[in-house]
């Protein structure tokens, strides 16, 4: 499916964490393996072993993709993975909120994404116009791009509710995230963008949530 | 297929039965003539449908027998005069049971439409809008329009007609590329489809405006704007029907009362109170309330509080989480307005009405009424307390990138039975419906966003660029998509990705972004 793999180059001295990279991927055998319990997986050999089994359940996740640089292609794996429930025990309904421009359903399908179990929504402010939707147990995986308004009590808002409800909410930024300040609710905060002078690599880098860590992924793409 | 947005029907409803059975949006036409407008209950349908394990023509027209009598004629349109015009076909040869023009049997029936059916629409229509006071409508000038028009037909009329040219263009003086077309029935008496060629801008310039209109609703052109007026997004004279008294609660407060955390409570207790008038019935599901404020000044303001999909008010006793969600939206904008005039005037009392209910015949089992789990009915809850729209699409056999997808209803992704839909069946514009497309592979080299196009000054970007695919156009459509498109992905000065082509004649337009 995966065109020519790039090898992970990683900048951990974290021995714990080597360990689990490494037994996870001795046992790799086949790509649901990658993924760990309570994780969402995109069943992209390189990119789960590189987020140590997938994105967690429960928690946020930020991730920093600026405009034009094609960060939000690796996130679209694992909303394919979770639509159709290759990853999951079941397939999961996706809320995609995003603020600007309009979504181009063909690119999705083409990647994977099982159209059916998406809903989009144009808004940027999602706490006041899409909070049932955020609360309901309808949507596990809730993708909230490049929000205009999402203060600090909502964050802490929605880190309650992804803890209690064992959803997933991603955050996608404009810009590139810095590794001090910003808020202590996401557990995960990765920058992702395209490698100008390779088309179809995308490079990874983990801010917070792992040990500091840097991937250059191949996927099959333009 | 799913439901038309327009059906009319006639028989003789039960006295039992509300006309609401279907939708709430009622117009009572003449005498045992109904339109219902359906576009507001499409989904509740669907679901309903698939919880009976049947198709949704089939549940509409059994839910039509028993309310109407077998006798019952209904026909199935997107645009109501239409509907009307074959109606009144069925009824002149006394045919009985549902029909709909969107499928071919109907669109051949709808060729027959003859011109008394035709003027006897028109005369009943002039009834509607002479009520509902359209501008520029006058009653009197219009039957004389019907009246030369007849005269015109009837010349036209003869038993053997005439050689194409000397017949329309004496007659009308138009352009009429398909009139008569009378390839099968040589000696068949022409009907207005025969007509259908000529040109609106014709029709206005001898018959008036009124019957211009008409003729434009009988025979849409592809691409061109329906004439819309305040009465109805259609323009269609729609005078809706409604209870001789809306069924509604009032409640007087003792002091004025600002924030919404003091006037949540009273609602929901008005709410149950609106469960227990007289004229409350277990079966009904409300589409639209009104919340209408006095304040302190003793003025008035209306907070609407509209649901997506028929609500049942009984399901939510005690709490009314999905009309509070609701009230909450309209009351918020109401107070931002109120706001911005810096009018801080208090609310003294109210008065909740119920505008429009969909009242189910007994027969009908409610997808709300039972206790029912589906993920299908989660969203159509969750779709009524939120105060903007979840959107789901499908794919469309279309190469033109925009028009390669459709907005998905919320019932698609159950489809049990759908014997009605004609497999790959292609538009003028050369698409079809599906939920995969063979042109998906294309599309994985298209971003997850697009914009509309604009032009692109590459002035300010690099020359590198990849080429991506070459869009044939439309040739035959005079819209946009028309034109033939190379695809590139333009990489700026600062490495951001566009998505963007360059047309016929050399400009760059600017058509996505790979974010």
């Amino acid at each position: 499916m995966y065109g020519l793999i790039i090898p992970m180059e990683r900048l951990t001295n974290n021995s714990d964490l080597l360990s689990r990279l490494h037994e996870l991927g001795s046992t790799a055998c086949r790509p649901a393996s990658l993924s760990a319990p309570g994780r969402l997986a995109s069943l992209h050999p390189e990119l789960d072993r590189f987020l140590v089994g997938g994105l967690p359940f429960g928690t946020i996740v930020e991730i920093g993709s600026p405009l034009g640089r094609g960060g939000r292609r690796p996130l679209i794996d694992f909303i394919a993975a979770a639509t159709q429930g290759r990853s999951t025990p079941l397939p999961c309904w996706v809320l995609w909120a995003y603020s600007s421009g309009q979504v181009y359903p063909p690119a999705w399908r083409a990647h994977g994404v099982n159209l059916s179990r998406v809903c989009f929504a144009r808004s940027g402010k999602p706490l006041a116009q899409l909070r049932p939707a955020l609360l309901s147990p309808l949507f596990k995986v809730i993708v909230l791009d490049a929000p205009t308004q999402l203060s600090g009590d909502d964050l802490t808002f929605l880190a309650h509710h992804a803890r209690l409800q064992g959803k997933l909410f991603i955050i996608i930024r404009n810009y590139m995230l810095q590794r001090d300040g910003h808020s202590i609710w996401p557990k995960l905060r990765l920058n992702s963008w395209r490698q100008p002078d390779q088309p179809g690599s995308y490079r990874l880098d983990v801010v917070r949530g792992l040990s500091p860590r840097t991937a250059v992924i191949r996927m099959d793409d333009i | 297929m799913t439901l038309a947005d327009f059906i009319a029907v006639e028989g003789d409803l039960l006295p039992s039965l509300s006309p609401t059975v279907l939708t709430p949006r009622v117009m009572h036409w003449h005498e045992q003539t109904w339109l219902l407008d359906l576009s507001s209950c499409h989904s509740y349908w669907q679901s309903q449908a698939i919880r009976q394990q049947t198709a949704v023509h089939t549940l509409v027209e059994d839910i039509l027998r028993r309310s109407l009598g077998t006798n019952m004629r209904a026909v199935m349109a997107d645009h109501p005069w239409q509907a009307l015009l074959a109606l009144a076909q069925m009824r002149a040869r006394t045919l009985n049971g549902m029909l709909d023009l969107r499928h071919k049997f109907g669109r051949a029936f709808y060729q027959q439409v003859d011109w008394d059916a035709w003027f006897s629409c028109a005369e009943e229509l002039s009834t509607h809008a002479t009520t509902l006071a359209w501008p520029r409508f006058h009653a009197a000038v219009f039957r004389r329009h019907l009246r030369q028009m007849q005269a015109v037909i009837s010349q036209i009329q003869p038993a053997n007609p005439p050689p194409q040219h000397a017949s329309h263009h004496n007659a009308l003086s138009t352009h009429t590329p398909h009139a008569p077309h009378t390839p099968h029935a040589p000696h068949a008496p022409q009907t207005p489809w025969h007509w259908r060629g000529t040109e609106p801008s014709s029709m206005r310039r001898r018959f008036g405006m009124t019957v211009a209109l008409l003729w434009e609703w009988s025979f849409p052109r592809p691409g061109t704007d329906r004439q819309e007026s305040k009465t109805h997004p259609l323009g269609f004279p729609w005078l809706p029907w409604s209870e001789p008294e809306k069924p509604h609660v009032s409640r007087h407060l003792e002091t004025p009362l600002a924030h919404w955390d003091e006037l949540a409570p009273l609602l929901v207790e008005d709410l149950d109170r609106l469960c227990t008038l007289p004229t409350w019935d277990e079966r009904e599901r409300v589409t639209a309330l009104s919340w209408r404020l006095t304040l302190d000044d003793l003025s008035e303001a209306t907070v609407p509080l509209l649901f997506r999909h028929p609500h049942s008010l009984a399901r939510e006793r005690g709490h009314h989480q999905t009309a509070v969600f609701q009230a909450n939206y309209s009351f918020s904008a109401h107070k931002k307005a109120a706001a911005r005039e810096q009018d801080q005037r208090g609310i003294v009392g109210w008065q909740l009405v119920i505008d429009e209910r969909l009242v189910l015949p007994p027969f009908v089992k409610d997808l709300f009424g039972e206790q029912s789990d589906s993920d299908t009915r989660h969203l159509l809850m969750l779709e009524n307390q939120l105060s903007i729209p979840l959107d789901r699409y499908e794919l469309r056999e279309d190469w033109v990138p925009e028009t390669a997808f459709v907005t998905r209803s919320t019932h698609a992704d159950e489809k049990p039975s759908a014997p009605e839909r004609e497999p790959h069946s292609t538009g003028a514009n050369g698409a079809s419906e599906s939920d995969e497309s063979s042109w998906l592979p294309v599309a994985r080299s298209r971003p997850f966003y697009i914009d509309v196009p604009r032009p692109l000054d590459t002035e300010g970007h690099s020359t590198a660029r990849i080429f991506l695919e070459r869009v044939t156009g439309k040739w035959w459509l005079n819209t946009a998509g028309a034109s033939q498109r190379d695809y590139y992905a333009v990489i700026d000065r600062e490495h951001r990705w566009i998505w963007a082509y360059r047309d016929q004649g050399g400009t760059w337009w600017a058509h996505g972004r790979f974010d």
